[in-house]
C-alpha cells in the first residue's frame, strides 16, 4: 500500500485488486497488453475481433481474479483468459463460409512474387502469413503463434493452453507443415533471385498495427 | 524438426530442417504488435465500468469506503477521476478530438456531447468538465444499463452503520422514498446530457438490503428532490 502500481509486480497488483484497489487492474493491463494483443492480432488477424476478444477477456479476468490460485504467473493466466476468448471467436469465425483461403494465399503469394524483382510488398507478404495463418485450425493457429511467432517457451504455452507440452509441440509441427506449400513461394531459397538479389526477405515496414 | 512427445496425437508430419529455418526466418519479419491507442482507450473504459470484485473476502474492509467518508474528495473517487483522465488522455490522442468536450459552471449547465465509439461501445463515456475552480475534471456518465452497477459499487463501499456525510448530497435526498434510511454513498454524474447525483440508501433494519436513488442536481434547496431513477437491491 503506497507503493506506486508501476512498481509493484504482477501478484501484488492481483492481489490488491482483489483487496479493492481499482487502481491495480489497469496497471497489469496496462503492463502486458501489448503482448497479449500481438496475440489476439496474430491469432484472429482482424483488428476488431481482436479488440473485441482483448476487451471480453479482460472484463473477464478483472471479474475472476479471486479464483486466481497463483499456480501459474499473472502474465501466464492473463495469457490463457484472451487465449480462450481468441479460441472461441477464432472457432465461430472458421464456422463461417468465407473465401477459399488457399486460392487467395496462392493468388496473394503469386503477386507477391511477380512483384519480388522490384521490391517485395511488406504489406503483401504480412497480408499472405495472415492469410497462410487463417487457414490453419485455431487450436493450431495459436500454438504456432504462442510459440513460433511470440517466442514463448513450449512448456509456458503448455500452461497457458492447458494441455501438455508434447501436444504444444505436435501442433506446432502440424501448423508449420500445413504452412509450408502455401508459403513456398515466399520462402528465401524459392525466392532467392526475386528479392532484390538480397537472398531474404527484406524486413516490413511498420505499418496498420505496428506502433512499437 | 520438433520431435511430437504426446502418444495421444497423430502421427506428425515431418518438415525439413532447412524449410523450417526458412520458414521461421519469414515469420521474423513480422513487425512487432502493439496495441493500437484505441483499443487500450478501449478496454480501459470497459474496465473501469465494471464493478469490483465481489466475493472476495476484504484485508481492507475500508478500503472502498472512504468516499463515503470523504465525500467527492474520497480515495475511490480521486482513483476514478485519474482512471478517466487517463482514458480520455488516450482517447484524444488515439481518436483525435472525437471526444465532445463539456464545459460546466458549477454544477449547472451543459451542452452536447460526441460519442466515442470506443467508450460508447463499453459502455461509458468520460465527460469533461470545468467547474468553478478552472481545472478540468471528469464526471461519470450514467446510463440505463450501468446505473445499477454504480449503486452497487457505492454500496460494496459501505461500512456498515456509518452515513454518508457529504456536504453535496444536502437537500438531495428523494421526496418521501428516504425516509428512515441512512445514506452509504453518493456519486456525481451525468444522465440523460443533465447533472445527476446517485444516492445510495441502507436500511438500518435489513442492512443487506439497498435502496438506489437518481436525483437532478442542483438539489432544491427546500429538500425533497424528485427521483428520476429508482432501484432496489440486495448484496
Amino acid at each position: 500500500v503506497g507503493e506506486p502500481p508501476e512498481d509493484r509486480d504482477d501478484a501484488d497488483l492481483l492481489a490488491a485488486h482483489v483487496a479493492g484497489d481499482r487502481d491495480a487492474f489497469g496497471e497489469l493491463f496496462r503492463r502486458h497488453r501489448h503482448r497479449l494483443w500481438s496475440v489476439a492480432i496474430r491469432v484472429l488477424g482482424d483488428r476488431e475481433e481482436a479488440a473485441d476478444a482483448v476487451q471480453d477477456a479482460m472484463v473477464s479476468a478483472y471479474r475472476a481474479a479471486a479464483s486466481f490460485r497463483g499456480d501459474a504467473a499473472v502474465s501466464t493466466w492473463l495469457h490463457r483468459v484472451v487465449v480462450n476468448a481468441c479460441l472461441d471467436r477464432a472457432r465461430k469465425l472458421s464456422a463461417r463460409p468465407v473465401v477459399p483461403l488457399t486460392a487467395d494465399v496462392a493468388a496473394a503469394a503469386d503477386r507477391a512474387d511477380r512483384h519480388a524483382a522490384d521490391q517485395l510488398a511488406a504489406r503483401e507478404l504480412r497480408s499472405v502469413l495472415r492469410s497462410a495463418l487463417a487457414t490453419l485450425q485455431p487450436d493450431q493457429r495459436i500454438a504456432l503463434v504462442l510459440v513460433d511467432l511470440e517466442g514463448y517457451p513450449v512448456d509456458e504455452v503448455a500452461q497457458i493452453l492447458g494441455i501438455p507440452p508434447g501436444t504444444v509441440k505436435s501442433r506446432c509441427a502440424r501448423a508449420r507443415a500445413r504452412l509450408m506449400p502455401l508459403l513456398a513461394d515466399l520462402r528465401p531459397s524459392r525466392a532467392s533471385g526475386n528479392l532484390g538479389g538480397s537472398g531474404h526477405v527484406q524486413p516490413l515496414a511498420a505499418e496498420g498495427g505496428g506502433e512499437r | 524438426v520438433t520431435a511430437p512427445d504426446d502418444p495421444t496425437a497423430p502421427e506428425t508430419p515431418e518438415v525439413d530442417p532447412a524449410a523450417l529455418a526458412e520458414l521461421h526466418a519469414l515469420f521474423a519479419t513480422l513487425p512487432p504488435e502493439s496495441m493500437p491507442d484505441d483499443v487500450t482507450a478501449r478496454v480501459t473504459a470497459a474496465l473501469a465500468d465494471v464493478p469490483p470484485p465481489r466475493d472476495e473476502p476484504r484485508t481492507e474492509p475500508a478500503a472502498l469506503g472512504d468516499s463515503i467518508h470523504d465525500s467527492y474528495g474520497g480515495h475511490r473517487r480521486q482513483r476514478r477521476t485519474r482512471q478517466i483522465l487517463a482514458i480520455a488522455a488516450a482517447l484524444l490522442i488515439g481518436v483525435g478530438g472525437s471526444i465532445g468536450l463539456i464545459k460546466l459552471a458549477g454544477s449547472t449547465s451543459s451542452s452536447g456531447t460526441a460519442s466515442s465509439g470506443a467508450a460508447a461501445r463499453a459502455g461509458t463515456q468520460p465527460l469533461s468538465a470545468t467547474p468553478d475552480s478552472g481545472h478540468a475534471v471528469l464526471v461519470v456518465n450514467f446510463t440505463a444499463t450501468n446505473l445499477l452497477a454504480h449503486a452497487e459499487t457505492l454500496a460494496s463501499s459501505a461500512t456498515s452503520g456509518t452515513g454518508y456525510n457529504g456536504t453535496a448530497a444536502a437537500g438531495c435526498a428523494p421526496t418521501g422514498s428516504a425516509t428512515g434510511l441512512t445514506l452509504v454513498g453518493a456519486e456525481q454524474g451525468r444522465y440523460e446530457n443533465r447533472s445527476v447525483l446517485l444516492l445510495v440508501y441502507q436500511d438500518p433494519q435489513t442492512p443487506h438490503h439497498f435502496e438506489a436513488f437518481l436525483v437532478p442536481l442542483p438539489c432544491a434547496a427546500s429538500g425533497g428532490a424528485a427521483t428520476l431513477w429508482q432501484e432496489s437491491f440486495t448484496r
